[in-house]
């Protein structure tokens, strides 16, 4: 059980700066990967850093990080729509007192406290694309919350122009138009607020759709580190490009097509109560369909922002080698959903705009665990996600589920075609060993053509039995419990499939056999 | 012992592989349990694993310091730069220019500082200008440039730039300016396309420029008319590395220097071939100036040059070649004379960038280049790039408009850089052969 939620001291608050993040995620971490030797020969000889906050079962524990939901146990319709939330979005019975204004960038925006005395983040849908960031940040959310990770509130809401109420202690940033100092922030009028609302709302609706993010309870002490651990955490022992939630997260992530993964888009929350962080991603507004202020582009997700290996291609072939994101054509078929294709998607590379340290470790062992919560939502669980997006156009929530669906399964049939898929051991009788073939049971294998060797050994490594079996239990020979523990080779087969065993260790308890450990060889 | 360069390779891979197995070894404790990435220890099920890279290491030996040693340095730069951006120009931004920004009086409106290519045309080696840029009114403001501008090599240049927008409703402007360039060590090798390298001269040239263009837009269409004022001043060349011209051409007109009064008119028709691909323009402009002599009836000609460019997509996307043709004349009006230092040249960044700046004068020039853009770092934000370029270029001065003859072309190849983003070409690095040199240039302004 990994115990991270130890009482410290406040930690100092974290501002990283994008380009120097860029910058170094791209060029500097890039150049030390490629001249880390131990690191290259492993890869080559097929023994890659594994992760390290794994136990006995190749699993992780319930942690400040990540706690296991669907993968693990099937939510309910009814949790998969509620998501993280506990108010419900903003209270739009009564009145918005706006504490902050935005009017720089694109989409303006402002944070309010509503009746119920909550702060929301109130942002508008882009120009042009109504219900865009607001419906894609909302599902995409609840859809990492179903996964496992930490996420704020989410939620599609309407604002009421005429029951805004402006706070005396209110502040705006605005745009200066002066290069040099582009950014000013002073106290909010009525005039600003009045400006701001006719930019987000040029036609004068009573009623205005807008994205509601609540915020979060604690002290926010800045996004988490890609690289090793944050020092003034002592909770933080391990690396976190070495932990299998962030790197089994790539396979959510390209699931999402969340690209937008800088260390911006986290956060480290501080409860004073308990005195520990709490780990969250944060900003889903660009991802699947949504650029969040337009919307997404074929390249997004084919390709980094500065993607060395596409430009040493474009290099050496003069520019005649085409990549399929820059032919495909940019066609719109539901505004509201943005731009989603599965055509170009390939599971394996799928692409951050940012290198990501934790999705460049990814192995065939984090992807399994990805792929076993990824292929874990249903169809109808996907669909329940979606609806909280709102969405006027049904046939563009349709497409948006067709998409996710789509993309679920291609995950699906690639890693588990690549992986031992056995998976969730457990002892039916004290004699009866019972495992789950992953990849059959969520129909990416037909059960009649697999067949599943297995192989009993000592712990010194002689075979005490061998055999090729249809199903999916294993009957241990009391025989066998003179051995202080022995160990199950389970491998399936299947046409054109070929996987390492995973390993599962017994020991002989006096009420039968009990499963003490799991080992992946993949 | 003599090695092939087989032999050679075979033994420098041994080597390098060699001082890396001990890094490669040292890298990770050597187990049991590390053969399968995570170790169970089986005594005490349901214990957290202990993984390799949780163990103490020992203190890392000096050969292993040794093998990382490419890594420290190549990481080098990056660190600097990093170090910098958080120590350094943040401040200077921060304290030094935008409280200089601050001073200036509130009625001057969208003000700010310009830091601008410092070259001062062709060959004048690295500068920088700074400038300041501004408007005055509200309703209908008049733009305000200033800047200065000083090289290595000692040009400079003075500017100033009034621009009153707003004539005949939206689409005309009148454009006054005041410009002063100082240029000690310009080139000049004769006139014609046979002229030699080893004939190299400088001259010392001063310039002061001002005018008046009216320019009226018209959808795509863009005409201006103009009147302007130059004094020339001509003197000895300032370099000691090659003779005067003075000396070595006492017969050129225009030597004592010049003071020419002229008027002209600009018709250019641009198109955008792909929408925010900067430099993927298409069109035709065509210049046509008289000038004459202030001082008497020594100087007087016309000027004429026809500018086509043309964008042709290549494969798919950004993926483009571009031709460029230039062909300018200057003709002398009855008996009067062409000072020498309006003679159209080529040669140098802007023309033919295998050839010293102002390789080749003469009354008639054409100019052909062809280049084959594509992107190597397509950053996926703004239709910023970094475009990789092939190009070509050919041209010939002449006498006359019938002396031009194919195997007299003076032609250059080349490869190069070229950042840009949607509103236009930020910057450009070139590096072109031709029989004569191999050139490097660097340019902060769009292409050609």
């Amino acid at each position: 059980m990994e115990t991270d939620t130890q009482a410290i001291p406040l930690p100092t608050a974290r501002d990283p700066k994008l380009v120097l993040e860029i910058l170094d995620k791209s060029f500097d971490y890039q150049i030390k990967q490629a001249f880390d030797l131990p690191r290259g020969a492993r890869k080559a000889a097929g023994k890659p850093y594994e992760a390290l906050n794994v136990d006995a079962f190749g699993e992780v524990s319930n942690s400040t990080w990540f706690t296991h939901r669907n993968g693990r146990a099937p939510m309910s319709l009814d949790a998969i729509r509620r998501g993280p939330s506990r108010m419900g979005g903003p209270d739009t019975s009564g009145v918005w007192t706006v504490v902050k204004g935005k009017s720089a960038g694109v989409t303006p925006g402002f944070t309010i406290m509503d009746a119920k005395g909550q702060r929301y983040l109130i942002k508008f849908d882009p120009p042009g694309y109504p219900e865009l960031a607001s419906g894609t940040e909302a599902v995409a959310s609840r859809l990492c919350y179903a996964a496992g990770y930490h996420v704020p509130e989410y939620s599609v809401s309407y604002l009421r122009p005429d029951r805004l109420v402006l706070s005396p202690q209110a502040t705006i940033t605005m745009e200066t138009g002066d290069k040099r100092a582009p950014i000013s922030k002073r106290q909010m009028t009525e005039a600003d607020l009045a400006a701001l609302l006719k930019k987000a709302n040029p036609t004068g609706q009573p009623r205005v759709r807008v994205g509601a993010s609540r915020f979060l309870d604690g002290t926010d002490v800045g996004p988490w580190p890609y690289l090793g651990v944050r020092m003034d955490d002592a909770n933080d022992f391990y690396s976190h490009e070495h932990r299998r939630e962030l790197r089994g997260l790539y396979i959510i992530s390209s699931w999402l097509n969340h690209a937008d993964m800088k260390e911006e888009n986290t956060l480290d929350m501080y409860d004073p109560e308990k005195r520990y962080l709490t780990h969250y991603l944060i900003d889903f507004g660009a991802s699947m369909g949504s650029s969040s202020t337009t919307p997404s582009t074929p390249r997004r997700g084919q390709a980094n922002s500065f993607d060395a290996k596409h430009s040493f291609v474009r290099l050496i072939t003069l520019g005649l080698y085409v990549y399929g994101y820059e032919k495909a054509p940019l066609t719109l078929r539901y505004p509201s959903v943005g731009y989603l294709e599965n055509d170009l998607f390939k599971p394996n590379r799928w692409k951050p705009m940012y290198p990501m340290p934790a999705f460049e470790n990814l192995t065939r062992r984090d992807a399994f665990w990805g792929t076993n919560i990824v292929t874990s939502f249903t169809d109808e669980q996907i669909e329940a996600a979606v609806t909280t997006g709102a969405f006027s156009d049904p046939q563009a929530a349709a497409y948006l589920v067709k998409f996710l669906k789509e993309r679920r399964d291609r995950i699906g049939r690639y890693w588990f075609a690549r992986v031992n898929t056995l998976d969730r051991f457990e002892m039916l009788d004290g004699s009866t060993l019972r495992f789950t073939d992953l990849a059959v049971s969520r129909g990416y294998a037909d059960a009649r053509g697999t067949r599943y060797q297995v192989e009993a050994l000592t712990p010194a490594g002689a075979t005490l039995c061998k055999d090729t079996q249809d199903e999916t239990t294993v009957r241990l020979d009391p025989a066998w419990n003179t051995h202080p523990h022995v160990v199950l080779s389970l491998v399936p087969q299947r046409q054109r499939y070929k996987a390492r065993p995973v390993l599962v260790y017994l020991k002989p308890q006096p009420n039968g056999w009990r499963v003490i450990g799991v080992r992946r060889t993949d | 012992m003599h090695l092939s360069w087989r032999q050679k390779s075979l033994l420098l891979g041994l080597l390098l592989l060699g001082a890396f197995i001990p890094a490669v070894w040292a890298g990770y404790p050597q187990s049991e349990a590390d053969s399968v990435g995570v170790a169970i220890n089986l005594s005490e099920p349901g214990m957290i694993p202990i993984h390799p890279l949780l163990l103490p290491r020992k203190g890392r030996p000096v050969w292993e310091h040794a093998a990382r040693l490419p890594i420290t340095l190549l990481e080098l730069p990056f660190k600097t730069t990093g170090y910098l951006m958080r120590k350094g120009l943040n401040v200077i931004e921060a304290h030094h220019v935008t409280a200089r920004v601050q001073q200036i009086p509130p009625w001057l409106v969208r003000r700010h500082i310009v830091v601008e290519n410092g070259s001062q045309g062709d060959g004048s080696g690295f500068g920088v200008a700074v400038g300041l840029q501004g408007a005055v009114g509200q309703t209908r403001p008049v733009e305000i440039a200033v800047s200065s501008a000083l090289t290595l090599r000692t040009y400079q240049t003075h500017a100033l730039h009034l621009r009153f927008s707003g004539i005949a409703g939206r689409h005309g402007d009148i454009t006054g300016w005041v410009e002063y360039q100082a240029r000690p060590r310009e080139n000049f090798f004769g006139t014609g396309a046979q002229t030699l390298a080893q004939d190299h001269t400088q001259f010392q040239q001063a310039r002061l420029h001002t005018g008046l263009a009216l320019s009226y837009r018209l959808s795509r269409l863009q005409v201006s008319g103009l009147i302007d004022w130059t004094d020339f001043d001509i003197d000895a060349g300032g370099g000691q590395l090659y003779p005067s011209t003075i000396s070595r051409f006492p017969d050129l007109p225009g030597l004592s220097g010049a003071r020419l009064m002229g008027a002209g008119f600009e018709a250019a028709y641009p198109e955008r071939l792909y929408q925010g691909l900067a430099g993927s323009e298409r069109g035709i402009k065509v210049a046509v100036h008289t000038y004459w002599d202030v001082d008497g009836t020594r100087y007087g000609f016309n000027r004429y040059t026809l500018t086509l460019y043309q964008t042709v997509p290549m494969f798919w996307g950004d993926r483009i070649l571009v031709f460029r043709f230039v062909g300018s004349m200057v003709d002398p009006r009855g008996k009067r004379q062409i000072p020498f230092f309006v003679m159209p040249r080529l040669g140098g960044s802007t023309t033919l960038r295998g050839y010293a700046d102002l390789r080749f004068w003469d009354r008639n020039a054409v100019l052909l280049n062809a280049e084959y853009r594509y992107p190597l770092w397509d950053i996926g934000w703004n239709r910023t790039a970094l475009d990789v370029i092939w190009f070509v270029d050919t041209g010939m001065v002449s006498p006359t408009g019938d002396g031009f003859a194919l195997r007299a072309l003076a032609t250059d190849y080349g490869a190069g850089l070229r950042f840009r983003t949607k509103s236009g070409v930020l910057a450009r690095l070139n590096v072109a052969h031709s029989p004569e040199m191999t050139r490097f240039s660097v340019k902060l302004e769009s292409d050609f």
